[in-house]
């Protein structure tokens, strides 16, 4: 073992050694005074102990305390960290509200275009940059757009680069959806990490409380200059067999409003053809003063009886194509918001056959069930066939063909329709003709017994074991398409083939030997229709940055905007709504049937037309210090201090040892 | 040790004086004190019945002529009284000299009132751990002014052991008169069970502090081992080690003036009399003022 001495200046510390003989040899002498007597000065004395003992005990209580402190800190191996100075290489991230209320335009009598909230943080954006770059050449400057996903426009840029900086800047536009502010100012806080000196500027038009030292709100709005007019939304109902439109209107700012909105109904069909319609509603109401707001509520009933908005007869319809709703000859700070448009007056339609040797009701109140819990988005109409006098099974024009316990001899002779899905109910022989199973046997049982069923969309919400059978058809299965979704036993007793050209749901028992008919069989029908013929959209109006879930009736689902179409094969499919206006949906089938195109609006949120909001949310990013990873050890003079202690705490103890 | 005071001037000064005792002492027959009993002077106290058995000459027959009664004329008494002064010769009185001198000085003065009267002195001085009567009785003005040179030839040495050596005295007296302590009370020598048993002996007490000025003020500052002037030098367990500053000084003359009351409260308590003189103070006003405050003189 080798001893070294990482701090040889420590040795020193032996000087006290020196000092302390000092201290014995030369030791306070006393002047010796012969006095008369000294009872007295033994009272002065007992006095001065007294006195002196209360100060020493709390001075060598203090000290001790503090040479335990500095020991037990000693032994913590203090370390001291210098502060880095203040960067000289600055940094700003400069976020930009990219929000559709950056549109807003100041407006002023004969002037059409005023600039933008948006142009004015562009330019001051510019200035802050050129600022930095007068200040210093190493500055480095980012930029992030908050929109729907706040993004890099360009990151740690320098002076080199300021022209293109501007260019790009020059180039950028707001979006027509909400910006993510918190996760614009989450990513440029993201900087503070590597420089806590970063500046953030975030230019804004909405108020913010303190949001840390390390961010400086810039509001550009120019309230004093701006005012809007919004059609905020539209809703459409269906009373009475009638449509119903609900507007809502938006004022804000020194708004007054007395005008007709214009409304114009096209391709309202009424089952005499399409044809367009165009109403004037009139609206009247106003605000008054920079930061004031006002929303108004129209209801617009549409119908042959209302004799404000139609009274006659061709006033009736219960289908349309679209609805566009405007404010003309409106001078506001927001010009996109005065226009709004309406889809959604296309239900779909679902239409059913039935055939049977020994028809039943449950087909018919089942469907007849659906089509009034469904109205309001799909027309539900059934068929059923009666063979006995002497109509015959249509093969094709529907979506659904049912076909219990055999298969129409003119099925057979033309083949399973090939437009819609076939339910094959307790079917005999003929199964094994246009499918690839064939009836084995029947199955009879003892009792009602209950089903097992497999995870599959149509049994969605349902029950198997409430599925009970006394009877069943034991088939024979050659086509592996075919899945069974429900057994008994381990025999099938639901399958489903789900290919492109080829829809067959077959159930090898009859539903007079089951108790499926209830809850379970209405359940059922749901699940067959959002099976093979979900419903594409669930609305038709969203807001600019809105996500949906794509559904499709057919193999593909091409969506088309402006001329640029994205096309779907997987289903449910996410779809987000990233600009404004109509979008088409055409569903394109793989069973002989015609493409369905279908139309949705895409706006901006409501919430952007209000110009005077206030940020609602509270995020922090504070400007931080620097420690520097190599401090100074300052284990000595922690030792230092502690000997020093020791000393005089040994000196006052000194007083009363010798 | 020539003592200043011893001078015919001084003593001169005295004969205007005499010293006042209590009334209810016995003392002996032939003094000037009167006191509470009826006695055989001429001065007139009261009148009392007449009794079988009493001198008919002491009966007032002018009274008699009146009242038709007889009633006995009583006259006050006047006895003799012996002073004891005890002198504390211990080393502490002649650190400074003017103390001691003051000393003598007080006692000469106070044995001269006493001899003036008629009454007994006795001067006994404590030193080394015991006394010494060197001149023994003293009765008269012409016996004390025959021993009153001696008093410069007294030495002053060792510790005085009040409580030890004042009951080993011989002839301490009961009832007949007063004993003076004369003292600095600066050291442990016990004085307080002396004055106890001078009372307990009934002798009208006066304790006598003598302070010099040095006691009263001193001067010294720094570190300082005080060494008790009575003890044995240096590690004498009366020695103390101090760090003298002028607050401490302060608190000192503060000490010694509650000292000086706790010794005035006890006399007080006791029924003695108690004095606290400078040497500062000339002797004649001790004894013309100071004295004649206590009812001592007059």
């Amino acid at each position: 073992m080798i001893l070294r001495w990482l701090l040889p200046l420590g040795l020193f510390g032996l000087v006290s050694i020196a000092a302390l003989i000092v201290v014995y040899l030369f030791r306070p002498q006393y002047r010796r005074k012969v006095v008369s007597g000294t009872v007295v000065w033994k009272r002065v004395l007992l006095h001065e102990k007294k006195r002196r003992l209360a100060f020493d005990h709390a001075l060598l209580f203090c000290l001790q305390a503090l040479v335990f402190a500095a020991f037990s800190l000693g032994l913590a191996a203090p370390h001291l960290y210098s502060r880095r100075a203040l960067l000289d290489d600055a940094e700003y991230v400069i976020v930009l509200d990219a929000s559709a209320s950056m549109r807003a335009r100041t407006v002023s009598e004969g002037e059409e275009d005023g600039e933008t909230r948006f142009s004015r943080a562009v330019a001051a954006a510019k200035s802050e940059i050129s600022e930095l770059f007068s200040k210093t050449a190493e500055g480095t400057v980012s930029l992030i757009v908050a929109g729907g996903t706040p993004t890099y426009l360009f990151s740690d840029r320098k002076k080199a680069d300021k022209a293109e900086i501007f260019s790009m800047l020059d180039g950028l536009s707001c979006t027509l959806g909400e910006g993510d502010a918190v996760s614009a100012l989450t990513l440029a806080g993201s900087h503070l990490e590597d420089n806590p000196h970063s500046k953030i500027f975030f230019y804004t038009d909405e108020k913010f409380g303190s949001l840390g030292t390390a961010v400086e709100v810039v509001d550009v709005s120019d309230k004093t200059a701006e005012r809007n007019v919004a059609v905020l939304g539209c809703t459409v109902g269906r009373r009475e067999n009638q449509y119903a439109f609900e507007l809502v209107l938006g004022a804000y700012g020194d708004v007054s409003l007395r005008r007709n909105i214009s409304m114009d109904i096209r391709g309202a069909d009424n089952g005499q053809g399409p044809r367009d319609l165009h109403l004037e509603v009139p609206v009247s109401f106003s605000v008054e003063g920079e930061g004031t707001t006002a929303s108004q509520t129209l209801r617009v009933t549409v119908s042959a009886t209302n004799e404000e908005y139609g009274g006659q007869a061709d006033w009736f319809f219960d289908r349309f194509d679209e609805v566009e709703i405007s404010i003309p000859d409106l001078n506001d700070s927001i010009p996109d918001d005065d226009r709004y448009l309406v889809y959604g007056g296309i239900r779909d339609r679902v239409a059913a056959e039935y055939w049977s040797k020994t028809p039943k009701v449950f087909w018919q109140y089942g469907f007849n069930n659906l089509g009034n819990n469904l109205g309001e988005k799909r027309t539900v109409t059934f068929q059923e066939v009666y063979h006995d006098q002497g109509m015959k099974a249509e093969s094709s024009g529907y979506d659904f063909y049912i076909f219990e316990h055999t298969i129409p001899s003119e099925i057979l002779a033309s083949g399973l329709p090939r437009d819609g899905v076939s339910i094959l109910v307790d079917p005999d022989e003929t199964l094994a003709a246009l499918t690839g199973l064939s009836v084995r046997e029947t199955v009879s049982l003892d009792a009602l017994t209950a089903c097992e069923g497999y995870d599959h969309p149509l049994l969605r919400y349902m029950t198997p074991a409430k599925i009970g059978l006394t009877e069943y058809k034991r088939l024979d299965i050659r086509d592996e398409l075919f899945e069974p979704v429900l057994t008994i036993g381990g025999d099938p007793v639901m399958l489903v083939k789900n290919e492109p050209a080829s829809k067959i749901v077959v159930l090898p028992f009859s539903i007079n030997m089951s108790d499926f008919y209830g809850d379970q069989f209405q359940i059922f029908l749901y699940n067959l229709l959002d099976y093979f013929l979900p419903l594409t959209l669930q609305k038709s109006d969203f807001t600019v940055g809105e996500s949906a879930q794509l559904s499709c009736k057919g193999e593909t689902l091409e969506v088309s905007k402006d001329g640029k179409t994205e096309t779907f094969s997987e289903f449910p499919a996410g779809f987000t709504f990233s600009e404004a206006g109509t979008y088409a949906f055409t569903t394109r089938f793989g069973l002989e049937k015609e493409d369905e195109v279908r139309w949705a609006y895409a706006h901006a949120p409501a919430s952007e037309s209000e110009l005077f909001k206030n940020g609602s949310f509270r995020l922090i990013l504070d400007n931080r210090e620097l420690t520097v990873e190599n401090g100074m050890d300052i284990l000595p003079v922690f030792a230092i201090a502690a000997l020093l202690l020791m000393a005089v705490e040994w000196c006052i103890q000194y007083k009363y040892i010798l | 040790m020539k003592v200043s005071f011893l001078n015919d001037g001084f003593f001169d000064r005295l004969e205007t004086l005499s010293v006042h005792l209590r009334t209810d002492l016995s003392g002996y027959y032939g003094g000037k004190h009167p006191i509470r009993r009826y006695g055989q002077t001429i001065e007139f106290a009261d009148y009392r019945k007449y009794e079988l058995g009493d001198d008919i000459r002491r009966i007032d027959w002018n009274l008699f002529a009146r009242l038709k009664k007889y009633f006995l004329k009583l006259y006050t008494d006047e006895r003799q009284m012996h002073v004891r002064i005890l002198v504390d010769c211990s080393a502490s009185m002649a650190l400074y000299p003017q103390k001691a001198e003051y000393a003598l000085g007080f006692a000469a003065a106070l044995g001269f009132l006493a001899v003036r009267n008629n009454d007994k002195l006795s001067i006994i001085f404590l030193k080394d751990g015991t006394f010494f009567d060197p001149f023994g009785l003293i009765v008269g003005k012409n016996a004390f002014f025959s021993l009153i040179g001696e008093l410069e030839k007294v030495s002053f040495s060792g510790a005085a052991d009040f409580a030890e050596v004042v009951p080993r005295i011989p002839d301490n007296g009961t009832n007949d008169g007063m004993s003076v302590l004369l003292s600095d009370f600066l050291n442990e020598n016990r004085w307080q069970k002396a004055v106890d048993y001078l009372l307990y002996k009934k002798r009208q007490v006066l304790a006598c502090q003598i302070l010099s000025k040095e006691d009263m003020s001193p001067s010294f500052v720094g570190r300082t081992e005080l060494v008790d002037s009575e003890g044995s030098g240096a590690g004498d367990d009366r020695n103390v080690n101090l760090r003298i500053g002028r607050p401490t000084l302060e608190h000192y003359r503060k000490e010694l003036r509650a000292y000086i009351g706790e010794i005035s409260g006890f006399c007080a308590s006791k029924g003695a009399a108690f004095l606290s003189v400078g040497t500062d103070i000339p002797i004649e006003k001790a004894i013309f003022s100071e004295l004649a405050t206590l009812g001592l003189v007059r």
